[in-house]
């Protein structure tokens, strides 16, 4: 294969690219399908989406000003910004040790490969911002410039930090990560014995990697004009229940795979190595799901729809959990699993509600089926 | 400045290492010439990966030296990394990538425009060549560890460091990688050093050997006790390293 010299990180990743394309056109008719339910999904997240545009774009809020826009901006850059440095400094961990870490590279080159490849993937979250901007600003009926040109801004300016100044760990700064990784990953209570050493070995390793709670956030952009102040901390610390959540699943995902990986070839039923999860995950679900319904409770909703949200969100936490154990020799497929139930319950909650917690319950089992086959 | 023989390749001085408390190397001295295929020997923990990984760069060392044909690992890295070539831990090649992409890529780091023939050639003779457009993921233990010994390979480098790599070989891939390391060292006059836990090969591949444990050098065993025992007594290597081992205080 005769290739020019040039920066072996990024020819990895043209090596990828073309392998994934080649997978994908193997697998045509998983492909459509995956491609269909994405679309499907996007299309609903627009439909859901419409009422929202007009509501935050309208020119009566108070993200209309440009003290607050201005904020608004600010976040944005700051959070494309910090999702950029994480990423590169998790790469540059990764080169500290992988296969070509011996290789006559100049440190250069593996740090410019970092920052293109960090750039690129804040070039595509600047283009999905856009993109949802120009949307957005198209479907409201009034326009809230300052707000859109914050967005804009805020986003574009973020991306440029991110590609010009990637920024790398300095050697305490991952001596730092490493120490709380080692420790995280030894810190199980004590006493804690057999398959029960998994589940334990999350707790404190997922209490320090909250990933996705910076993006609560963004949440103040969804509250009314007429919220009361006194409201807010309630709204956060609901977003906040749902983004953790969110960060349980994939978490326990990561863990699971790894786990299962190497104990594949014990005489272990599939079932048994899922159970060694369920305190753990059973306990922070309930936690996360009684505050969330507790603040909804709290906000003004009533006591029997808090308590069916309350349920609906441990019940959404269950089926993730359960696509990934149904998902766990193709873990490729869990996400498409993931939007095939999300489609299968919006469309149930549209079309005959009383029959959602049948339908819900007919996915899980099979999903259950299907984890320990 | 020492004085370093032209015909050094690796010069090893006063190695220290330690993670945290655990001191793993404990003043390590070691030199290997051209010609030289210098197998380190040693209970597990003695410190020999980290050794290799001290000598390759992967872990910063304070205090010691590392020189690689002459040059300071410390001071100019990258002019040394050029003068040796490493076999990564089979374990952590891509697994998305085919055999053929990582060998590709491997010579990009080298700065080769294209997978030199010498090392398709050995992928033949490995018996490695048949999975070479296939993804590592898809690939045994065994050719895992042959890429990873093609990788250390490629480009010709006059030093070799190589850790545990005949492990998961077969026989005839064994005994092919036995011949090229031989071959390399006797004709092309490149310099290994081998981290080996098979002490059966050592008197029909290594020039000489040493004794790592409890992070120092206890023993070193030169080219012509290793060609005694190679004619006389193949089995006497292996009776002389644990003898060493249990006369040894520190163990």
């Amino acid at each position: 294969m005769a290739l020019s010299p040039t920066n072996p990180d990024l020819l990895v990743r043209d090596f990828l690219r073309h392998n994934r394309w080649s997978q994908w056109r193997a697998r045509t008719a998983e492909t459509a399908f995956s491609a269909l339910a994405l679309l499907v999904f996007a299309g609903f997240a627009l439909w859901v989406g419409d009422s929202l545009w007009t509501r935050l774009l309208a020119p009566g809020t108070p993200w209309a000003r440009p003290l607050p826009a201005a904020l608004v901006g600010v976040a944005t850059a700051f959070a494309i910004v910090a999702r950029a440095r994480s990423r590169g400094q998790g790469l540059a961990r990764v080169h500290a040790s992988d296969w070509l870490a011996a290789m006559p590279l100049p440190a250069g080159a593996r740090r410019n490969a970092r920052a293109r490849l960090v750039g690129s993937d804040a070039a595509l979250w600047l283009l999905g911002v856009w993109l949802t901007l120009a949307w957005a600003w198209l479907r409201a009926d009034q326009s809230a410039p300052v707000l859109v040109v914050a967005l804009a801004l805020g986003s574009l300016g973020g991306s440029a930090i991110a590609w010009l100044m990637p920024g790398a760990p300095s050697e305490p700064a991952a001596e730092r990560i490493q120490r709380r990784e080692r420790a995280s990953a030894v810190a199980i209570a004590a006493g804690t014995q057999g398959l029960r050493l998994l589940g334990a070995a999350l707790e404190p390793a997922a209490a320090r990697l909250p990933r996705s709670a910076p993006w609560v956030a963004f949440a103040f952009l969804l509250f009314p004009q007429s919220t009361p102040l006194i409201a807010v901390p309630g709204l956060v610390l609901l977003f906040t229940a749902l983004t953790l959540s969110l960060d349980l699943i994939g978490h326990w995902h990561v863990r699971y795979l790894a786990d299962q990986a190497w104990l594949d070839a014990q005489p272990l039923l599939p079932r048994h190595l899922f159970r060694a999860y369920l305190p753990y995950l059973t306990r922070r679900t309930l936690v996360l799901s009684l505050i969330f319904g507790a603040c909804l409770h709290v906000l003004g909703a009533p006591l029997l729809f808090a308590l069916a949200l309350t349920v609906m969100l441990a019940a959404a936490v269950a089926d993730a959990v359960l696509c990934g154990f149904a998902t766990r020799r193709a873990p490729g497929r869990f996400p498409m699993l993931l939007i095939l139930h999300g489609v299968i319950v919006v469309a149930t909650t549209q079309v005959l509600p009383p029959a959602l917690p049948l339908v819900w319950l007919g996915c899980a089992l099979t999903a259950w089926r299907q984890g320990n086959r | 400045m020492n004085r370093v023989h032209p015909e050094t390749l690796l010069q090893v001085e006063d190695l220290h290492l330690s993670f945290g408390a655990n001191a793993v190397l404990r003043g390590v001295d070691l030199a290997i010439v051209r010609g030289q295929l210098l197998g380190l020997v040693g209970p597990n923990g003695s410190g020999k990966t980290s050794l290799i990984r001290a000598v390759t760069g992967l872990l910063p060392v304070a205090p010691g030296q590392v020189r690689i044909a002459g040059i300071d690992l410390a001071v100019d890295p990258l002019a040394a990394r050029r003068q040796f070539g490493f076999a990564p831990d089979p374990t952590r090649l891509p697994p998305a990538l085919s055999g053929r992409q990582a060998l590709s890529v491997a010579a990009a780091a080298r700065g080769l425009d294209t997978t030199p023939a010498s090392t398709l050639e050995l992928a033949e003779r490995l018996g490695a060549s048949r999975w070479i457009d296939q993804r590592i993921e898809t690939y045994s233990l065994g050719t895992r560890q042959k890429y990873a010994i093609l990788i250390g390979l490629i480009g010709d480098p006059p030093l070799l460091v190589l850790d545990e790599v005949m492990n998961g070989l077969d026989p005839i891939s064994s005994h092919e990688l036995k011949l090229e390391l031989i071959e390399r060292c006797e004709r092309r006059h490149c310099g290994v050093l081998l981290a080996t836990h098979g002490l059966e090969i050592a008197p029909t591949l290594l020039t000489d050997a040493a004794l790592l444990h409890e992070g120092r050098i206890r023993h070193r065993w030169g080219s012509v006790e290793l060609g005694h025992w190679r004619h006389a007594d193949p089995g006497a290597f292996e009776r002389a390293v644990v003898a060493a081992l249990r006369s040894d205080p520190a163990g």
